[in-house]
């Protein structure tokens, strides 16, 4: 946790995360939302979504439960964990911080 | 409040390793949910059924692949290999019964042997002692120039005990033999100690049933109370549960039983002989004013807090204080750990030098099962190859490899174990420690994790090298040649060739050690002692001190006793004395030689003082070299006439007639002794472990004290065992009461001295040969891998017209340079190892070139024999075959 994290890895963790800390949902809800939240700009490939959810569920940040669906079929829902909520915390205040930082050295004017 | 992760992860491993067949479905539902979901967006979105499948799994990127990246996330994968590589291993193995067999055997005999010797010496040595914190315990020697291991005398222990400030408490204690009965039984000697009120708390031990000593009892009059050992109490008593408070009779005296102490409490390695019942020391006013006489050992408890050499200074300090004020010469002490305060470094050295000796034969044993190792590798070339090909890595490999060894090993082990408890029972039954028949061999925690260590070291041993070899394998090369060239690798070879010689020297190290030792040990008891071992009859007696409380009284018993005795039929000699040469601790004292410098104080020599009947030369079979024996003029208090052994005779009067000349005892108001006779030397028969002592030996007639102790010896016509039923009614006859024990030819126990040892020679004898035919059958199976390999030569040889002998030749030659090279190495580490045995045993003659050269010679025949089978056959090879052989 203390190690630093590849950048687009970590990024994911941190959607996927921020997504479920408004409600549960299971992968495919997951696909979709991320691409409405971001007008489609993050893209996230329906391949790597679920090897990323399978990670943070090992990590114990999230966990899963299987419950019918919208459609009434039975799917896997990933909801936020207690040690799930604290890593948000720290991964957002973390994102802050660096895109902030980022910013701001975009923002510099060439001399 | 905060949870721990591993409340959220344990499960979920757990989950992932044991139900991994779930896991698996609903990861395979999870995904097919969302592949099901995409289809109808995408139909949805106008796409055809099939256009919209399609499209759902281009985005997915590949199932499978997406399946194994998130089995990758699951953390127990070192594990899940664990399991595959456990499963293929045991799989393989199941499929070459063969090999399984020869390996399993060859471990189980390897390691089953070595783990039995280990919990041998685990239970005499190793262990820690069966007493409360035995690390504290300390036992206090005095020390003169011819001992380390001295008693003290009674008033000195006393002073140590009340002057110290580093011992919680100390306790003396002196070995003595009690003869108990119960009303209208005769009675039975048995072995015993008479220990102070302090012994029992100082070791910490509770008694079974009942108590031990109150202080008040362990004074004289007060002292009618006798505490039993576990084994005196179940063998004697029948584990009578009413036994406490039950009286006995101790030579007549009536002693009540006070309690029966715990199973092991006796450990007989640790007190000279073996305890089955302790008495009250019970010091009269008298012997607590005793500083000459050495009669009482000492042991004590280390305060908390104090280290071994502050206890050592204190002592010295009381000891050097004592010796000013009583005018006593010498009177140093040595502090020493309970532990290991009898056997010494002798009983480690010994064990480290057998354990040692199995240890090679255990390494012979793996060199054999690494070279099956790699003929297996080597045949399963192909398969490693293709494994590499397929992305498998090289530590992978090795991990499998070594996985199956590690199996191999621990299922060796596992039987081993059985093997060894199979095995120490046996030992256990027949070992013989300080007279003591058969000890318990547990096989305890410490036992277990040796075995286990052995067992491990073993797999990795025997599982590495082939391992590495097998992950060595280069792919392009074996691709490229197929099957032919993957075992032609020449550091492959050179390798196997290294085992051979690597075998045939820690075949001849180990052989040579035992070899050594065994031969050593014969030579030993085989040597003249100087007395008459064979034919000889003997048995103690000791009277008791009420019945015969005057001089007069044992003087007649002894006179009548041996009358009778002699007027049996067919006895020729009979002697009483009050040593044997079978006894390991004669009595000894100082003495000054008359006309001659007194040597500095406390540097005075030491006679063994041994008081025999008339006849006892005759019997023992000794010469009398100059002047007489003793004659009845000799039995008189005035009389001072003694009769010296050589050794003492050329010693202290070199180059001249000993007879008349004249030396006297230190500590003793005795007048000067006048030598009358000189006879030959006899030596101590079992004392091969002791360290060599000065035989300055003095024989004084036997009536001059007549001592309360007595040895009866007898030979005669018949064989010894012949004598034993009429030597009992003899005794009978003159005192009911009186029993006469350890009555047994000589000859018995002399062997019973060395059995132990003896014992260990045929266990080190098995060993060795247990490492020769493992050695020789390595031998056979390199070599024949040798003939295998070189079909195609030999073919070509033979086919050019090479004959018979020299294919013979060229198999056997290059044997016997590796066997010649390794019997090198191992002449040299035989040297070594007589080296070590000697400086081990010093009494033992091991230095020994011909049995060396003789384990060198039986090797090399026993290695050429290994490698002609096989040159025989290549021998027979037919071109034809042999260059059709792929």
């Amino acid at each position: 946790m203390s190690k630093p994290t590849d950048l687009v890895q970590g990024t994911l963790d941190l959607l996927i995360l921020k997504i479920l800390a408004l409600e549960p949902l299971h992968g495919w809800a997951i696909g979709q939302r991320l691409k409405q939240v971001s007008g489609d700009v993050l893209s996230v490939s329906d391949g790597s979504l679920y090897p990323a959810l399978h990670k943070l569920e090992q990590e114990g940040w999230i966990k899963a439960e299987w419950k019918p669906s919208e459609n009434n079929r039975r799917a896997k829902f990933y909801s936020l964990t207690r040690l799930g909520r604290q890593e948000l915390e720290k991964e957002a205040a973390n994102w802050n911080r660096l895109s902030s930082a980022i910013s701001r050295v975009v923002k510099l004017k060439e001399a | 409040m905060r949870r721990p992760r591993w409340i959220y992860t344990i499960p979920l491993r757990l989950r992932s390793l044991f139900r991994r067949a779930q896991v698996e479905q609903e990861l395979d539902e999870e995904l097919r949910y969302h592949l099901e979901r995409q289809v109808n967006e995408n139909i949805a979105k106008g796409m055809t059924a099939d256009e919209a499948r399609h499209a759902a799994l281009l985005a997915m990127g590949g199932v499978e692949r997406r399946k194994e990246e998130c089995r990758d996330t699951r953390r127990v994968k070192l594990i899940e290999d664990l399991m595959q590589d456990l499963y293929y291993g045991v799989r393989t193995l199941r499929k070459s019964p063969g090999f399984t067999a020869v390996a399993v055997l060859t471990l189980t005999l390897g390691i089953g042997a070595t783990t039995a010797l280990y919990s041998l010496f685990n239970a005499l040595l190793f262990r820690p002692l069966p007493f409360h914190d035995p690390d504290r315990l300390v036992r206090i020697y005095k020390t003169i120039p011819q001992s380390q291991v001295w008693p003290h005398p009674p008033a000195h222990y006393l002073d140590y005990k009340l002057q110290n400030k580093v011992f919680v408490s100390m306790a003396a204690f002196y070995n003595n033999g009690f003869d108990l009965a119960e009303a209208g039984q005769p009675p039975e000697h048995v072995h015993g100690m008479n220990v102070s009120a302090d012994f029992f708390p100082i070791l910490g031990v509770e008694p079974l049933m009942g108590r031990v000593f109150r202080a008040d009892e362990d004074q004289p009059g007060r002292n009618q109370v006798i505490v039993l050992s576990h084994d005196l109490w179940r063998n004697r008593f029948a584990g009578d549960p009413h036994i406490v408070g039950r009286t006995l009779r101790d030579s007549g005296e009536a002693v009540t039983v006070l309690g029966v102490m715990p199973a092991g409490f006796d450990h007989a390695p640790l007190w000279w002989n073996k305890v089955e019942a302790w008495r009250p020391l019970a010091l009269t006013d008298e012997q607590r004013r005793e500083r000459k006489l050495n009669s009482v050992n000492v042991l004590a408890r280390l305060n908390p807090g104090v280290s071994l050499a502050q206890a050592q200074a204190e002592m010295s300090a009381i000891a050097a204080r004592l010796a000013q004020e009583h005018f006593e010469h010498n009177c140093s002490v040595r502090v020493t750990p309970l532990k290991g305060s009898v056997t010494g470094d002798t009983g480690q050295r010994i064990a480290f030098f057998t354990l040692g000796l199995s240890g090679f034969v255990l390494l012979i044993a793996c060199a054999n099962l690494a070279h099956l190792q790699m003929v297996r590798a080597t045949g399963r070339a192909r398969e490693y190859v293709i494994r590499a090909a397929l992305g498998a890595k090289r530590s992978r490999l090795i991990r499998q490899s070594l996985t199956e060894s590690l199996l191999l090993a621990l299922i060796g082990g596992a039987l081993g174990l059985l093997l060894a408890v199979w095995g120490s029972g046996y030992v256990g039954r027949h070992v013989i420690i300080n007279n003591q028949v058969g000890i318990a061999i547990p096989i305890d925690s410490a036992v277990m994790i040796f075995s286990l260590l052995v067992t491990l070291l073993t797999g990795v041993a025997f599982g590495a090298t082939p391992a590495w070899i097998g992950s060595r394998v280069d792919l392009n090369e074996a691709l490229k040649q197929g099957n032919r060239g993957t075992t032609a690798h020449h550091s492959h070879h050179r390798l196997r060739h290294w085992l051979i010689a690597a075998e045939v020297a820690l075949a001849l190290v180990s052989l040579a050690g035992a070899g050594l030792f065994v031969n050593g040990l014969y030579r030993f008891t085989h040597s003249d002692p100087g007395w008459r071992v064979e034919n000889l009859l003997k048995g103690y007696l000791i009277l008791p001190d009420k019945k015969y409380s005057t001089v007069d009284s044992r003087r007649s018993y002894y006179q009548k006793l041996q009358t009778r005795l002699t007027t049996l039929p067919g006895v020729a000699h009979v002697a009483l004395s009050t040593r044997l040469p079978l006894d390991a601790f004669p009595i000894k004292g100082g003495f000054i030689v008359a006309g001659q410098p007194e040597p500095p104080r406390g540097d005075e020599p030491v006679l063994s003082i041994n008081q025999v009947s008339s006849g006892y030369f005759a019997t023992l079979g000794m010469r009398l070299i100059e002047g007489r024996d003793f004659t009845t003029a000799d039995i008189n208090d005035a009389s001072t006439a003694v009769i010296i052994n050589e050794t003492t005779a050329r010693r202290f009067w070199p180059g001249e007639s000993a007879i008349g000349k004249r030396f006297r005892y230190l500590d003793s108001e005795i007048a000067w002794q006048e030598i009358v006779g000189v006879v030959s030397d006899v030596h101590y028969a079992s004392s091969v472990l002791s360290k060599p002592f000065t035989p300055y030996q003095v024989y004084e007639p036997l009536d001059r004290e007549a001592f309360n102790f007595a040895a009866i010896t007898l030979s005669g016509a018949a064989p010894p065992e012949a004598f034993t039923n009429s030597v009992r009614r003899v005794v009978a006859e003159i005192d009911p009461d009186q029993p006469v024990s350890q009555l047994e030819p000589a000859q018995r126990a002399v062997e019973r001295g060395i059995a132990s040892l003896s014992l260990l020679g045929s266990i080190l004898m098995g060993f060795s040969f247990l490492g020769l035919l493992l050695a020789a059958l390595g031998i056979y199976g390199v070599m024949s891998g040798f003939v295998v390999q070189r079909t195609y030569e030999i073919g070509i040889r033979v086919a050019m017209g090479a004959q018979t002998r020299d294919v013979i030749w060229l198999v056997l030659g290059k044997g016997l340079r590796l066997t010649l090279m390794g019997s090198g190495i191992g002449i040299i580490g035989a040297i070594g190892i007589g080296r070590l045995l000697t400086a081990a045993l010093p009494r033992l003659p091991a230095r020994d070139p011909w049995s060396i050269v003789l384990v060198a010679a039986l090797l090399i025949v026993v290695a050429l024999v290994a490698c002609w089978l096989p040159a025989h056959r290549a021998a027979k090879t037919d071109p034809m075959t042999a260059l059709r052989h792929d």
